[in-house]
């Protein structure tokens, strides 16, 4: 997918009324190889799954502070205090490890440029170019 | 044990109440063993069921991601659970954890339990499922539960077993042994006769048992009441037969018991003084033939005995008894009568008044009021006993003497009757002083006079006495007033030959040589002339 047609999308997607205030999208690096993931995809990538994307390169997920409660809430429906017990069982296995956590969009637009399988979500607001939307999730 | 069960209603109501019981028991043990087993399978299900809904979060994440590590911690955490034989989970279609308990030793044959299994959803995702758990649960758990269960029931079965029969026991010997056993006891001390009454025991009077002694007491009354009246029975037939023994003992009739052959078999006081045998008492070795009593009249005895047996009725006859040493002669009257057994009943009377009264009748009726000497029917008897006797012995002969006093008209003219009657009187003992004891001396009526010369065969005999008797009456005879009487004595004989003559030819015989000695002037004799064959 080009910038032009990306831009283009934000634009509709900025213009159009649905996409309201608190809309979130699931980013990717341009290079990930992924242009769009089901909801499904998604949950196994960020619920610790599945380690890769579908494209084969290994899934690097991150949180973004702000955002996760909206995030899980309108990913698989669950508050942050379900999701944290989730993870504690799993790092207590010694299994699998939780996303990264970020503290702003801008750190996790810079993750995702700075790495090929990092994948995150931000604000729809605060998008960039430098970055590709697999996902919109509407609040 | 077994005569205890034989003896003892407590040990046998005891016995038949712990076998149903028992029975019962088991038949109840065994339906609740069944229940306790279908129960303790559905509580295992539904404690399953809970266990995996503990862990279903857990192992729906284990599942999620296929972590073995996570699904182990869930399979370990299930399996502590003892109710749970074996836990296998599988995600993506592979087995990712397994654990399972060693059976106990002796379950391993026992077929395995239905393993339960449940579908394992995404955390995330309701309608994904993700995998499956598979539980089976401990068939040596439920065993045990069971085994619990049933033991628990057993204990109480056997508590109530205890508690049941302890009760029987109770009640039964409270009841009704020793009631019972007392009622028992008071009936063998029982003095019935005295009216004494069993008492109801305390608490049963309007049970079976107070009914059971009301009824004893009314068969005692009965009892003893048919008893008085035959001991008052007893008493009045001992009184009779007393008095018939007194009257047997003390009777002056003679009452003896003979059998059939006339032999005595028992006799009373009376009979032995006729007969002079001892007490009946002392009769022992002493069975005598009652004919044998009788001395000369031992056969019309026998003949009166054979008689009675023969036509079976009542017959008698009178003895003159000669008398036993010492005993005075007497005459007995004797009826034998037929009794049962084959047996003569006597009885003997003395009669000897009743005889001697007939006799001085028969006596009185023979004899001349005035001179006692025999009257007409005596002479006329004697003279036909006499021509019988002849007939029969044609030697032995006899005369008749027939005499008419002379002049005795003027003796009863001159000096009365009396007179007349005192000459008759002293001319009879005249006459019997003028011939042998044995000779009859007879007084026709009137001055007529008889005598009969038994056995005189010779005239001269004849001629000699009739000569005496004309002289002893000529004598003069010595009347009331001083006087003195003088007859003579007219005698006409006849001679009994031993023909064929009869009574009346002797009389009218001798009539006649009387009629002629009166005609050749009396105070003589004369002989009837056809009888020269003197």
């Amino acid at each position: 997918m080009n910038r032009a047609a990306s831009l283009l999308v934000a634009g509709l997607l900025l213009a159009s009324p649905a996409a309201t205030a608190g809309d979130l999208v699931v980013i990717a690096n341009a290079g990930s190889g992924v242009d769009k993931l089901t909801r499904e995809e998604a949950v196994n990538i960020f619920m610790g799954r599945y380690k890769k994307l579908p494209s084969g390169i290994a899934a690097l997920p991150v949180d973004e502070s702000g955002e996760k409660a909206a995030f899980y809430k309108a990913l698989v429906g669950k508050e942050l205090p379900e999701i944290h017990s989730y993870w504690a069982r799993l790092v207590f296995s010694g299994q699998g490890s939780p996303p990264r956590q970020m503290e702003s969009a801008a750190e996790v637009i810079e993750t995702i440029v700075n790495n090929k399988g990092a994948i995150g979500y931000i604000d729809k607001k605060k998008l960039s170019s430098r970055v590709k939307v697999v996902l919109e999730l509407a609040q | 044990m077994a005569s205890l069960f034989h003896t003892s209603i407590a040990a046998r109501s005891t016995a038949v109440i712990l076998a149903i019981v028992g029975l019962v028991g088991i038949v109840f043990l065994s339906i609740a063993i069944a229940l306790t087993e279908r129960q303790a399978g559905a509580d295992q299900q539904a404690r399953l069921n809970e266990l995996l809904e503990t862990v279903q979060r857990t192992a729906s994440i284990a599942c999620f991601l296929s972590d073995r590590q996570l699904a182990d911690e869930v399979a370990l955490g299930l399996i502590s659970n003892r109710t749970v034989g074996a836990v296998t989970v599988y995600a993506g279609g592979e087995r990712i954890a397994h654990r399972g308990r060693t059976p106990a030793a002796g379950a391993a044959s026992a077929k395995p339990p239905e393993p339960l299994v449940r579908n394992v959803v995404s955390p995330f995702d309701r309608g994904d499922i993700v995998g499956q758990i598979a539980l089976v649960p401990d068939a040596a758990e439920i065993r045990n539960n069971v085994l619990a269960a049933t033991r628990f029931i057993s204990l109480l079965l056997a508590v109530q077993m205890v508690f049941t029969g302890a009760a029987v026991v109770a009640v039964v010997i409270r009841f009704i042994t020793r009631p019972i056993s007392r009622i028992s006891a008071r009936l063998h001390e029982l003095r019935a006769e005295t009216g004494q009454k069993l008492e109801i025991p305390r608490g049963s009077e309007t049970d079976e048992i107070g009914q059971l002694v009301r009824d004893v007491n009314a068969m005692v009354d009965y009892l003893v009441s048919i008893l008085g009246e035959e001991r008052g029975l007893r008493l009045l037939h001992e009184i009779e037969e007393k008095k018939f023994r007194t009257i047997f003992e003390h009777a002056d009739t003679g009452i003896f018991l003979l059998d059939e052959s006339g032999r005595m078999i028992s006799w009373n006081p009376a009979f032995a003084q006729f007969f002079g045998l001892p007490e009946p008492s002392a009769s022992q070795g002493l069975p005598s033939m009652f004919a044998d009593l009788l001395g000369e009249h031992r056969d019309e005895g026998a003949m009166l005995i054979s008689r009675c047996v023969v036509e079976r009725k009542s017959t008698g006859q009178d003895f003159r008894l000669g008398g036993a040493p010492g005993l005075p002669k007497r005459w007995v009257s004797v009826v034998l009568s037929p009794v049962e057994d084959n047996r003569i009943q006597g009885v003997v009377n003395d009669v000897t008044e009743r005889k001697r009264a007939e006799e001085a009748a028969q006596e009185l009726a023979v004899t001349d009021r005035l001179t006692s000497l025999g009257n007409r029917l005596a002479f006329e008897r004697r003279l036909e006993r006499m021509i019988d006797a002849s007939s029969r012995a044609p030697v032995r002969r006899f005369v008749l003497l027939m005499m008419d006093l002379d002049w005795f008209k003027q003796v009863n003219d001159s000096y009365g009757h009396h007179a007349g009657d005192e000459v008759l009187v002293v001319v009879a003992r005249r006459l019997e002083n003028a011939v042998r004891k044995s000779d009859f001396v007879g007084r026709l009526g009137g001055d007529e006079f008889v005598v009969l010369l038994d056995g005189v065969h010779d005239r001269e005999s004849v001629e000699r006495i009739a000569s005496k008797i004309i002289s002893a009456v000529g004598e003069p005879i010595a009347i009331t007033g001083g006087m003195r009487a003088n007859v003579g004595a007219s005698v006409g004989a006849a001679v009994f030959d031993g023909g064929t003559a009869t009574k009346d030819d002797l009389i009218r015989r001798a009539d006649e040589a009387m009629y002629q000695a009166k005609q050749s002037g009396r105070n003589r004799y004369r002989f009837y002339e056809d009888t020269v064959s003197l």
